[in-house]
């Protein structure tokens, strides 16, 4: 399978430039601070064990797309620049092993550095003698992982669509900026501009649903789903209302119809 | 079923079209020269080869594979050394080739193929260290793995020291005696002269002709130039010019390719061939008569003829039947420099 080879070349070159050791390190670094914060406060006698999730809840919406968005940007339009497509090009391998491949690598070292972070917190929190809640963790890792996926489609989608590396961080920084920092506000001001430039007494009925589009909120939704119903109310989460149904179809779509979509432009345009 | 086979390619940007239906047959076993100014489409033309571009229109088919639908089966059996690429920027010389051999599922020793190319001594530095001309020795290292049965060069001696030059030749030569074809471009005219059987002059997208280097000398018409230089004494009365072929030929500058004169020195016992007419031959006449001369101009003791180069030897055997003394003689043949000027200038 050649798609693996270019997988492990991406994994490889992430190692030899120490991207993935300086990524991860950071990561545990942040991760394991918050832990020592939160396990600090509970063995002062402020603070539950539940409130953990959402304390790392916080710093994961902004960083998680941040570290995925940032290490798959440039699998491609990167190389497609400087020149190194045309020695891997000639090498048997089909674009799509470019892209699957890139996408796959690069994915499985954002998770690493997303996995060491919260090993260090877990790591901090139980050594400093505080519970960790075994089910809210693992639950806030595995959608952690989901997020990170679709970022990091989001990245290989950029970096398979466009030719130039700077609209690539172009398109990138609006993505974040758009699907992390300012979604939540984009359905009601869309329902403003519909209403004429007006309030609208009442949210529109498909107001959930377009809140949905980002991943940090479909992914909140799953999360609240997921997450045993004290827990989600001690921690004030309500995901986005659309139910986890359509949360679950959005994730999907990012995480595969996105980089389908960029593999076929990146197939059909000269290097 | 041939190496490479190009029937009505096209490809436009734009308003702009890059190549205007190419149909090009590369037989297997050959070594294909690519020729053209810059700008004319060679790399476009290579490009679409390896499906890094599509054409407009047309077909390509690459050893018996269809490009476009089968890249990766042309990939598998074709060694690329691209123009304008980039080394891995975290991997070694010999990690490069380690990766070639692993994608292309092969088992060449990663060693010997440095060797082969001469970038041995740099095997374990970083590739992004390498200067142009090692990067372009150490992808050609990662296209011959796998022994394929199709080089693709793109302008190969860029960046390439004499010694690399002669290293690339001496490789395209092994590799056709191994059985491979080698298609290549360049601009640099020595160079497909020195290894290609056959040569293909693109120019503004058109193929202007596909043909052996010789081929392409005798298409062009009078090839060759001999500049002959007669005892001052003999037919010193005769000061004229004659051009049949309607224009004289200015005489022969810059470097001879051969030069033979001292063989011929002190073989000019006077013979006259027609004792009857008790003078001297006129040397323009004796050789405007002869099969194959176009043109004939005299300077002095020296006598400059423009002919197809089998008529050479004629024209210095009837000047000693017909009793004159040759000095010295050199003789030039047209550079593929005036060759692919005509070819490319329009002229034709």
């Amino acid at each position: 399978m050649s798609w693996t080879l270019i997988a492990q070349k991406e994994i490889g070159d992430l190692r030899r430039n120490r991207q993935l050791y300086g990524m991860a390190v950071l990561f545990a670094a942040m991760f394991g601070l918050l832990g020592y914060i939160h396990a600090n406060s509970v063995n002062d006698g402020f603070g539950s064990p539940n409130e953990l999730v959402m304390l790392i809840g916080m710093l994961g919406t902004y960083i998680i797309p941040a570290v995925a968005l940032m290490l798959s940007y440039e699998t491609i339009v990167k190389r497609r620049h400087n020149g190194q497509l045309e020695l891997l090009l000639g090498f048997p391998h089909h674009r799509r092993d470019l892209v699957l491949g890139g996408y796959v690598g690069r994915f499985l070292v954002v998770a690493t550095v997303i996995v060491a972070g919260l090993w260090a917190c877990g790591m901090v929190v139980v050594l400093m003698g505080a519970t960790v809640l075994g089910a809210a963790y693992m639950a806030f890792l595995f959608v952690s992982l989901v997020l990170a996926l679709a970022y990091t489609a989001a990245g290989i989608t950029i970096s398979a669509s466009v030719r130039s590396p700077s609209w690539a961080s172009v398109a990138t920084f609006s993505v974040y900026l758009m699907f992390v920092l300012a979604w939540r506000i984009v359905p009601s001001g869309l329902a403003y501009l519909l209403n004429g430039f007006e309030r609208p007494a009442t949210s529109p009925w498909w107001t959930e649903y377009v809140l949905t589009l980002s991943p940090n909120l479909a992914v909140e939704e799953i999360f609240v789903w997921m997450l045993p119903e004290s827990t989600a109310e001690s921690i004030a989460l309500a995901g986005s209302g659309s139910g986890v149904e359509f949360a679950a179809v959005v994730l999907l779509a990012w995480i595969v119809l996105l980089p389908l979509a960029g593999y076929l432009r990146f197939d059909r345009t000269d290097l | 079923m041939a190496a490479i086979q190009l029937s009505g390619v096209t490809k436009r940007y734009g308003d702009v079209a890059a190549l205007r239906g190419i149909d090009l047959t590369v037989e297997r076993g050959e070594v294909f020269g690519f020729l053209g100014p810059n700008g004319a489409g060679k790399s476009t033309t290579i490009d679409i080869l390896l499906r890094y571009t599509h054409p407009t229109d047309g077909r390509v088919e690459v050893l018996g594979h269809d490009v476009a639908t089968d890249p990766v089966a042309v990939r598998r059996e074709t060694g690329v050394l691209p123009e304008g690429f980039a080394p891995f920027e975290t991997m070694t010389g010999r990690q490069h080739v380690e990766y070639a051999i692993e994608a292309n599922a092969a088992d060449d020793d990663p060693d010997e193929l440095l060797e082969r190319v001469d970038v041995a001594h740099a095997a374990d530095r970083l590739a992004t260290g390498y200067s142009k001309g090692m990067a372009q020795r150490l992808t050609l290292a990662t296209a011959l793995v796998g022994e394929p049965d199709l080089l693709i060069l793109d302008e190969p001696s860029t960046g390439l020291d004499p010694h690399g030059v002669r290293t690339m030749r001496e490789i395209v030569r092994e590799e056709c005696d191994r059985g491979a074809t080698v298609f290549f471009s360049s601009h640099i005219l020595e160079q497909v002269e020195a290894v290609a059987d056959r040569v293909g002059i693109l120019s503004d997208g058109q193929l202007l002709t596909v043909d052996t280097i010789d081929g392409l000398r005798d298409g062009v018409g009078a090839t060759g130039e001999l500049t002959v230089t007669l005892e001052p004494d003999a037919g010193s009365l005769a000061e004229s010019t004659g051009s049949p072929g309607g224009t004289a030929t200015a005489e022969a500058t810059g470097s001879h390719s051969e030069t033979a004169g001292s063989s011929t020195r002190g073989s000019g016992q006077r013979t006259p061939a027609n004792p009857s007419q008790g003078s001297v031959a006129d040397p323009v006449a004796v050789v405007e008569s002869i099969d194959g001369v176009d043109a004939v101009s005299r300077r002095s003791d020296e006598l400059v003829v423009t002919c197809r180069r089998e008529a050479k030897l004629g024209v210095l055997d009837e000047l000693r039947d017909a009793g004159l003394v040759i000095r010295d003689f050199t003789t030039e043949e047209t550079s593929l420099e005036d060759l692919f000027v005509s070819y490319t200038e329009g002229d034709r």
